[in-house]
């Protein structure tokens, strides 16, 4: 038993002090409702700016500030989030405010969003561009109405609803179910207070893990699945390249391409993806892309069959002229140059 | 009711969590009490071993897997992998040749897990997902046919750990549970204090050792029915003429 605990205690140490060299990146995303927001000049009108935190690292301080263009200002200004924990959402309220000489017609307003995240005693400052699109009627004296139903939420406050989820209620009826009994039946001298103590710390482990929402985070690793990271395929770490041939065929490409490129931020091979389309789009401006977070947007993920018997698999290239998709990274250069030439 | 009946009655349930995805319902947030690939395309629960592996990497501290894996082992600790484990459920069909086991060995399973651990901190990896001969079976085997997976380098080297995991299965009763399973040695760890439990009366027995043919794991369940290696199926008890060895399920008696 002491064996056992002094391998369960030095993989607790082992856990607690890892950590992955991750370099600068996005973790927050930023949606905005609705997503064209009716303002008069020399009036008001609320929005609701909805911020998920797509990673296993805590955003802190995070902030929205106005842009542009000129003639609007968020006021009051918004309140900051203290803290967003891995894979939480949280949603705040905005204010927009237009002067009387502010631009009419639709407006394409930006905010930045500024907050920090640490990988431990190494922070990152990040400012990332949110979208707003205005339509800015002509003044009609009083404050235009407030187009948006934003509900109870509090700004920076954590949305309650569905963030407990029924496993962990049901886990934890189960520690309830066997704490009582533990507690008070003392049959052998030590081991009722050590089956207790464990039920203790079992509960409030859990309790603690739902707080940080890594229940979600079990869910978003178990949804998604990355073709690297189970072995049916290698992992790709290297830059992308076209041979001479594979990037004339692509420039030689005369009608528009589409493509959907579908990630998951944790997912190794998927930056291979990412880049190897961008390779391919800076070879010839008739194909655009668009990438998409699966984790996010599941949805789109199933109607685009980017799923195989319900999980969705990344990475994933969809060619949306012709709806097909490319699973994987191994061998990606020459399956989506095939595709290009196949499909043009 | 015979034990074996019970059992086989369990295991099915476990077989039918696993592949519950089936339905149409997407991955939840339980964690299996087993090893079961979350890969696999009609899992809805996640492995722990895979979890885990994830959560090393990304650094967090695993507060909500520790608090699972304590929930399980406080129930039933290596039961589950008597009981309910479909990659048990495998071995447990293959176990032709039930002999003892080396007791040495069986300390491996805590060296995968080790590994396992380590080889995700060091790499930053999931190196045991890619070697895993569940995650062969329920995951690289069901890709290949729906298109996902191809034959190649991955796929062969999942094929080769399954094969070669059958083939102690099949030589060695409960040989990847006896002396591989990093599943196995989490919940090991609980196998002293777990409610399901088997109780020896010395006073019963008759040394007959029928229990000692009987165990699938080749230990003496006389001896060993607390150690790391019992998996807690039953069957010695079913062996026990005298009744000297009983399953139960509840906190154990005064020594």
């Amino acid at each position: 038993m002491r064996q056992a605990l002094a391998i369960l205690l030095a993989a607790l140490v082992l856990l607690a002090s890892s950590d992955l060299a991750w370099s600068q990146e996005e973790i927050l995303t930023w949606s905005v409702q609705p997503a064209a927001l009716d303002v008069s000049a020399g009036g008001r009108a609320l929005a609701r700016v909805r911020i998920e935190n797509t990673s296993a690292r805590e955003a802190d301080d995070i902030e929205l500030v106005w842009v542009g263009p000129e003639g609007f200002s968020l006021d009051p200004a918004p309140a900051s989030v203290a803290v967003l924990a891995p894979f939480a959402s949280t949603a705040v309220e905005i204010t927009v405010a237009a002067t009387s000489s502010a631009p009419q017609g639709e407006v394409r307003g930006s905010l930045e969003a500024i907050y920090t995240y640490c990988i431990d005693d190494l922070c990152y400052q990040i400012v990332a561009p949110v979208v707003l699109t205005l339509r800015v009627a002509p003044s009609t004296g009083p404050t235009a109405g407030v187009p948006v139903d934003v509900g109870t939420l509090a700004n920076g406050e954590i949305e309650v609803p569905g963030r407990v989820p029924w496993s962990a209620v049901a886990l934890g009826a189960v520690v309830l179910l066997l704490g009582v009994p533990g507690l008070l039946w003392r049959r052998t001298r030590h081991l009722p207070a050590l089956v207790a103590l464990l039920v203790i710390a079992g509960g409030v482990a859990l309790g603690f893990g739902v707080s940080l929402d890594q229940h979600k985070q079990a869910q978003a690793v178990g949804a998604v699945l990355c073709t690297s990271c189970v072995g049916i395929e290698t992992v790709q770490t290297l830059s992308p390249r076209l041979s001479a041939a594979q990037a004339a065929a692509v420039e030689r490409l005369t009608t528009p391409v589409e493509l959907l490129v579908f990630y998951a931020p944790w997912c190794r091979s998927c930056p291979y993806a990412e880049e190897l389309v961008a390779l391919v789009a800076a070879h010839n401006g008739l194909v655009r892309y668009r990438l998409v977070n699966a984790e996010v947007e599941r949805d789109l993920a199933a109607q685009h069959g980017v799923t195989r018997a319900g999980r969705t698999v990344v990475p994933a290239i969809v060619h949306l002229g012709t709806g097909k998709v490319l699973f994987g990274a191994e061998d990606l250069g020459h399956r989506l140059v095939s595709l290009l030439q196949e499909a043009s | 009711m015979r034990i074996t009946t019970g059992r086989r009655a369990v295991q099915g349930m476990g077989v039918v969590l696993g592949l519950f995805g089936v339905t149409g319902i997407g991955m939840t947030h339980i964690l299996f009490p087993g090893l079961h690939c979350y890969a696999c395309p009609w899992a809805i629960t996640v492995c722990p071993v895979g979890l885990v592996q994830n959560l090393v990497i990304f650094g967090t501290v695993p507060f909500f897997w520790v608090g699972a894996m304590i929930v399980y082992g406080v129930v039933a600790a290596r039961g589950f992998c008597g009981w309910f484990c479909p990659f048990g459920t495998l071995n447990d069909l293959l176990s032709f040749r039930r002999v003892r086991i080396r007791s040495s060995l069986s300390y491996g399973k805590f060296v995968i897990l080790l590994g396992t651990l380590v080889g995700a901190w060091a790499l930053t990896d999931t190196v045991f997902c890619k070697l895993c001969p569940a995650a062969s079976l329920e995951a690289s085997l069901p890709y290949l046919f729906l298109g996902v997976a191809k034959v190649n380098g991955p796929f062969l080297i999942h094929m080769a750990t399954l094969g070669a995991t059958l083939l102690g299965m099949v030589l060695i009763a409960r040989f990847w549970c006896r002396y591989l399973c990093p599943m196995g040695a989490i919940l090991a760890l609980f196998n002293r204090v777990s409610l399901l439990h088997l109780e020896w009366n010395g006073a019963e027995c008759t040394g007959c050792e029928t229990c000692i043919d009987a165990c699938p794991m080749g230990i003496d369940p006389r001896q060993e029915h607390d150690g790391h290696n019992c998996i807690k199926c039953g069957a010695c008890t079913e062996s026990c003429v005298p009744n000297s060895l009983r399953l139960r399920c509840g906190l154990r008696k005064a020594p």
